[in-house]
Formats: C-alpha cells, structure tokens, sequence
C-alpha cells in the first residue's frame, strides 16, 4: 500500500510528457483559431474527468478497473471492454515510443537504424512494465524528483532570455475570442488523462485521500499554457508552425553559456528521454494488468506472470509493424486520433464506472 | 534458464551499440563556421559558393598549433557544394558544432530565405548558431586567421556572441531568431556586419537590416550603438556629449528602454520610447573640476542628444520600410481586431511619429572630481 501522494505523480509524467509531440502540435496549429479557448475550456472538462473518476474509483477499495468490471458487469462486456482499453493503453504507450524513436533518429544520430532504437526502448519498456505496481510508482517517484527541478530550471531559462517575445505571445493571446475546436481540445484535455491510470494503481491505494485534488486543474492550466506559449516566444507567431518538434527546436534555441554543455536540446533530450519512457512503462504495465484482468478466473484469479510474455511480444512485434508504416506525417495524424477517440473513451469510461458503481450498490 | 536467458541477452546488447555506424572523432572534421556568396563569375550567377571553415580534432587544445583547413566549393545549391567538399576531405564533416554562419553580402542583397530555410531544416545545424553578414564577401572574412585566434574560428565566434568581447557596436543575431524574423508580421531581421581588414582583423561594428528576404541597408556604427541602446537592456558603452563648454565621455552602467504605441483613429500612430540610464563619467576634455550642477547639465545634454540620435535613427529606419524593432507585432499584439489590424498597420506605418523621452543620470564622477 502507498500513500496518497503518488496519485499527484500519476497525473505529473503525463502532463509533463506531453509536451514532446502531439499535444503542441494540435495547439499550434489551431493557435489563429481558438486554441486559447479550447485550453480553458479542456481544462474545465479535465477537471470534471478527474473529480468524476477519483469519486468513481475510491468507491471501490483497493480494487482494480478488472476487478470491478468482472465483479459487477455481465461477463462478455467486461471482456470486451477491458480488452478495447487494454489495446487503449498500449496504444498510448506505443504512441509515444515511436515519437522518441523519430526524436532520437533525428537529433542524436541519424546515423543509427531505428529499429536498433525501438528495440532497446521495447526491450526497457517490456521488461520493467512486469514489474508490481508498488515498484513502478517508488520508480515514478524517483525519476520525477531528479528531472523535475532540471525541467523548472530550463523553464526559467527560457522565459528570463531576453530572445524571448513577449510580443508574439500577446498577439496569439488576442486571438482569444475565436471558436474552440474539439481536435484542439482532445489534444488539451490529454495532459489530464493521467490519472486514469488509477484503473490499475487504484489496487495499491488503501485509500484515495484526495485533499489537494484542486491543484490539479490549476497545474494542468498553467503547463497547458507554457505548453503553447514557450515555442510561440521563441519562433514566432507565424514561424512556429515550421517546426516539426516545436519543443525541441525551442530546447534548441536557448543557450546556456556557462554551463558544461552548451545546447539545452541535450539535457532536455535526456530529460524527457526519462520521462517518456516512465511514461511509456506507466501505460504499458496498465495495458498488461487490465488485458491480465481480462482473463481472470470466476475464482478471482489472474494469469500467472509467465503469461505476461503472450501479451507484450505481440505488442512488441506490432509496435515495429507500425513503425515499418509510419513516415513523419502519418505518425502525426495517428497520434491525433487517437487524442481525439481518446477524450470520449475517458467519458465512456466513467460513464461505465458510474454504471458499475450503481449495480455494486444495488448488490449489497 | 532464467539466468542462461539475461547472460545471453547482456550479450546481444552491445551488437546494438556496433550496428550504428558510428565514426570516431579522429575520423571527423569539425565545421566551425560556414560562409555563403554568390561567385563572382557572372555565369554562375545563380549558385552558391560555399566556404567551410574546419577544425582537426587534436589532443592539447592549448597549443596554438591548430591550423584550420578551409574549403571552398561552388554549386547550385547549399547542400550540392556541401556534397562536393566532402569528396575533398578524408574526414566527415560534423556541422553539429558549427557556430556562425556568414552571408556573403552579394547574396545577402539577392535572397537569404534558402539558407535560413536550409540551416534550421538540417538537423545537425544548431539554432544557437551565430549569424552575420561578411563583407566584402563571406569566404574573405571565414578565411581569415587572426592574431588573437587560438581554435580555428573562434575570433568569429566569440566576436559575434558575449563571451568574450563586449562591444556595444556589436548587434548579435542567433540562427532562431533570424529565422523567426523573416516569417514574423511585423518583425523583421537584422545581422551584424564583419567586414575584414587586412591582414589579420576582423571588425564588427556595423548592423544590416533586411527586409524579409534581402538585405535593405547597412547602419552606421554610431546608429549600430542607437540600435544596440534601444532594443536591449543593460548596455555597457560610452558616449561622448558636449557641455558647459566642455567634452565629456560618459560610461553608461545601466540603461533601459522600453516603448509604447498610441494610435488614434485619425490615421496617425505615435511611438513613445523612453529611455533611462546610469552612467560614471570617463573624460574631462579640459579637466575643469566636476560639480554637482555640471553633473547635472551632462545628463541633460547627454539626455537630449540621445532623443536626437534616436529620432534620428528612427526617421532613417522608417524611410526604408523596414521593422527590426518588432513596432508592428506590437502593434499586433495590442489591438484585438484581428482581421483588420495589419491592413491598419500598413497604413500607420508611413507616418508614425516618434516621441523620444531620455531620462540619463550621470551620477558619479569618476575616481577624481
């Protein structure tokens, strides 16, 4: 059992993880057309999300999406539902592993074949999303705690240079009153998903005491807003959009002049390298227990740990399938839908924890 | 099993590590600067003449003993002559510290987006890179070694950064912002100029100002200063101002300027700067002794010789229709009409008047009275 703590950590990685490639990509490329009002708007549903499921869950003690799926749906639904938000949650993951393999292949050696990176990020990924739940969060814990005070510094950086403009960024916020867009506020409300993670986590809580939850929707608005507005200030208000990794072309103009290197895009590269794979490993372990979840037994028992190996392998082989696919655009336009199938998912999804939280009720 | 399985992927892992065709140091070249012109033969117009300034790797960098190899090449295009010089070289070239970029001037009063849009595409290419114009042609001024020189490139390198000299005539220009500034409304760029002086110097203390493609016009260096004074904060210079019948110089400590845009609706747009500053005096021309009152007669002739200086700048920067100081993103980012404000803009530009308040103390007189 863990202390409640770690829920804030869940909902960390992924607002923090976003900033690699889809989520600024949609926001900049609505900035003319309401990307500021979807932010504000996405935030609000965000925090509706979030204070829906933490309610949804915590009525179930201790218990894990599958557990309360099995126990309180007919058993074909919960199948098939466990199943689709398994493939949901490997898909995440897969998602942002093939976004770092394009970063690595492009900033650190082009050199390097990318299957050679997919496998080491498959090989890390697969191994330690085995581990128990318990481990995975003190993991959680420990990677946060060193990169986050990197990632305050250079964004202390980057707004104290005086190469940033203020200018560009006041002239995207006039641009205020447009008509909020629902790709945009897919993209936006994705930061918030991390706590859905609980489907799983929620087994190592003995309870979710959920005191500070308000800062949660206030953090999200603030890294929503430097999120979109940190590359704006660098390049520009028109110029942003030729930047296929707007933060890491960002990382790439700011300069530290006395420090050991001289590119911040190294230490932000090896930063968020952490961090999109803890993030990874968050989704995959979720995507192994809930399709683990899936075939429990009317006894309550789960597949064995061996079992784990007939699930991730053929994730595994199908990540390199995709990639095989996948050039710069296309990887870009999957990784929109699924923002955008994933904000109705999460309503489903509570919309059924809700359902499930009804028929317990009527049980007992 | 279990441990025979982990021994045998431990030793799988490091096949990964061989497979990527890595080469060494010791097989790579070092771009330290890049110079870009048009050739001066008239057939080849058109093309590129690409120079290459490059570093050896070697062990004691103390040692003076680097001696740069410079390539030049001519093709049709950037990456084309980059191609060629590398079937000149036994290294790999590794632009990935490359540091200042020089456009030819002949080129850049032709057309700089292909470069700017080939230096920000190419990934190895850093976006802190420096970026300047080279007169009279690029490679004459990636060519030259200086005196004080001790890794090749670095005289350019530290001249065109704050590192090492700290001039105010020098106008630094980073590869993002040049970049950012030719897409931006309302924003448009600048570079400093590097002009050679034979044999062995490299002066800097001019600004070109572009529009969004091609070079408009040169400032001088005692407007390269304005400019410096106007669009930065602390900076460090001295100014010489005549008062009470005497000659003062001036070293500035502290300066600040900041500005504000009042339109109207009757067709007509002020820009108001004000600029405030500390400065210590330097010279006494005739070395008269220095009082409180005659402290504060410099400050007002200091003050209002700047409000001249800059007037005058500003006047000079309008005629030729260009925008380095970003007048109209400010412009942009202060009305909310969005879909007419630059249309508005255009209009106002022409005939925007400029309201220059200088508020510069002199405070402290030196060591002596």
């Amino acid at each position: 059992m863990v202390s409640s703590k770690y829920i804030y950590y869940l909902f960390l990685v992924n607002a923090l993880m976003n900033i690699i490639n889809f989520v600024p990509r949609v926001l900049i490329f609505t900035r003319f057309q309401g990307t500021l009002p979807s932010i504000f708007i996405s935030t609000a549903i965000g925090a509706l999300l979030l204070y829906g499921f933490t309610k949804g869950i915590a009525g179930f003690k201790g218990q894990g999406l599958p557990e309360i799926f099995n126990a309180n749906l007919p058993r074909f639904f919960s199948f098939f539902l466990l199943i689709m938000y398994a493939c949901f949650w490997f898909s995440a993951g897969i998602i942002t592993m093939l976004s770092f393999v394009d970063i690595t292949v492009r900033y650190i050696s082009p050199d390097i074949s990318p299957y050679a990176v997919i496998i080491g990020f498959l090989l890390l990924s697969a191994i330690c999303c085995r581990l128990s739940s318990e481990s995975i969060l003190y993991g959680l814990e420990t990677i946060l705690f060193l990169s986050t005070p990197v990632i305050i510094y250079m964004l202390v950086k980057a707004f104290l240079n005086p190469n940033f403009s203020w200018d560009a960024v006041l002239q995207i916020v006039t641009y205020m009153w447009t008509k909020p867009k629902y790709v945009t506020v897919a993209g936006a409300t994705f930061i918030f998903s991390g706590f859905f993670n609980l489907a799983i986590f929620n087994r190592n809580f003995k309870e979710l005491k959920t005191r500070y939850l308000w800062t949660i929707p206030l953090f999200g608005l603030v890294i929503l807003l430097i999120t979109f507005v940190v590359p704006i200030g660098y390049q520009g208000t028109v110029g942003v959009e030729n930047h296929v990794y707007s933060w890491f072309s960002t990382a790439d103009s700011i300069r530290m002049e006395l420090f050991i290197i001289e590119r911040v895009l190294f230490l932000f590269y090896t930063i968020y390298l952490m961090i999109s794979m803890l993030s990874t490993v968050v989704h995959w372990h979720v995507g192994l227990e809930l399709f683990k979840g899936a075939f429990q037994s009317k006894s309550g028992k789960l597949p064995g740990k061996k079992a784990d190996w007939w699930v991730l392998i053929p994730f595994s082989i199908a990540t390199i399938v995709i990639m095989n696919f996948l050039n710069q655009v296309r990887l870009g336009q999957i990784g929109q839908w699924f923002l955008n199938i994933r904000l109705i998912n999460e309503f489903v999804l509570l919309a059924i924890l809700f359902y499930a939280k009804k028929r317990s009720a009527k049980k007992t | 099993m279990k441990k025979i399985i982990c021994c045998l992927l431990a030793i799988a892992m490091p096949w990964t590590i061989s497979g990527c065709q890595f080469k060494d140091i010791d097989k790579r070249s070092f771009v330290l600067a890049i110079g870009i012109d048009r050739p001066e033969d008239k057939d080849k117009k058109n093309q590129f003449e690409v120079t290459l300034k490059m570093a050896i790797p070697e062990g004691d960098p103390t040692k003076r003993s680097q001696e740069p190899v410079v390539i030049t090449e001519i093709a049709e295009s950037v990456p084309e002559a980059v191609r060629l010089a590398k079937s000149k070289t036994d290294k790999e070239l590794d632009f990935s510290h490359c540091k200042a970029m020089i456009y030819g001037e002949s080129l850049a009063r032709d057309n700089i987006i292909p470069l700017v849009d080939w230096s920000s595409r190419r990934r190895d290419i850093q976006l802190i890179m420096f970026v300047a114009v080279g007169q009279p042609t690029a490679r004459e001024v990636v060519k030259m070694q200086t005196k004080s020189e001790r890794l090749p490139g670095n005289a350019l390198i530290l001249g065109l950064g704050k590192e090492g000299t700290e001039s105010p005539y020098i106008k630094s220009a980073y590869s993002f912002d040049l970049s950012r500034r030719t897409t931006e409304h309302g924003l448009d760029p600048f570079m400093p100029v590097v002009r050679t002086k034979h044999p062995d110097m490299l002066i800097i203390d001019r600004v070109a100002l572009f529009n969004k493609q091609k070079l408009v016009t040169i400032l001088s260096p005692d407007e390269t200063r304005m400019l410096n004074l106007l669009t930065s904060n602390h900076l460090r210079s001295s100014f010489k101002v005549d008062a009470e019948g005497n000659s003062f110089d001036y070293n500035l400590e502290n300066s600040k300027a900041k500005y504000r845009i009042k339109a109207d609706k009757e067709k007509k747009a002020i820009v108001e700067y004000h600029l405030s500053g500390k400065a210590s005096l330097e010279e006494n021309m005739k070395g008269t002794p220095v009082t409180g009152p005659v402290l504060r007669a410099i400050s007002k002739a200091a003050s209002e010789k700047w409000e001249r200086d800059s007037v005058k700048l500003f006047k000079k920067i309008q005629a030729s229709g260009v925008d380095p100081f970003g007048w109209g993103l400010r412009y942009y980012s202060r009305n909310w009409n969005n879909s007419t404000e630059r249309q508005d803009w255009e209009r106002l530009f022409p005939g925007l008047e400029f309201q220059v308040k200088a508020d510069l103390k002199v405070k402290y007189t030196g060591m002596i009275r």
